[in-house]
């Protein structure tokens, strides 16, 4: 998503993970990632926008999921033993130049991503109240 | 209370890897998407 949506003069793009800001540095030059990356080792804005946890289905026996790791390991990343909690869930949130949420889409299993296009038109279109679309 | 389309962002500041505490606020007058990831790799 950051290579398609960075430096687009319309939309500024920031990551937030939980890793600490040291790790987070290094991976971020390893994927040649530019935007802001933002760290919240305790989750704590991840639970105020309300993003969930996985359960064991769908973060072990989802297709999707592995698709999605097979796919991360065809471009090139490693896979690692996971230091962070992994059955919380990501998402992703479009605020409006006014500091409105105009979109927000909660990540529905640990492969859940929405596409450059879908973040577009929904900047485009304004506010719609969707979840997980 | 989950936070919806339409409301107000919430308020929060968090370390980027230069050790600059960023949030919405940073943002106001521009969009901005915050891409919350599981992991980055």
């Amino acid at each position: 998503v950051q290579k398609e949506l960075a430096g687009r003069e319309e939309l500024d793009v920031a990551i937030v993970s939980p890793a600490e800001p040291e790790p987070l540095e290094r991976v971020g030059r390893e994927l040649g990632l530019t935007v802001p990356l933002l760290s919240d080792p305790t989750w704590s804005t991840y639970r105020v926008f309300g993003f969930g946890r996985a359960g064991a289905r769908t973060l072990l026996l989802a297709p999707r999921t592995w698709w999605g790791g097979f796919r991360a390991v065809l471009n090139g990343r490693r896979p690692h033993r996971p230091t962070e909690d992994y059955a919380e869930l990501g998402g992703d949130v479009l605020l409006a130049s006014d500091g409105r949420v105009a979109w927000i889409r909660r990540s529905r299993n640990a492969a859940d991503r929405p596409q450059p296009g879908d973040v577009l038109c929904h900047l485009q279109s304004g506010f719609r109240p969707t979840e997980g679309g | 209370m989950s936070i919806e389309a339409g409301d107000p962002a919430p308020r929060f500041a968090l370390p980027d890897t230069d050790g600059n505490l960023v949030g919405p606020a940073d943002y106001l007058g521009r969009p901005v998407l915050f891409v919350f990831a599981r992991h980055l790799y």
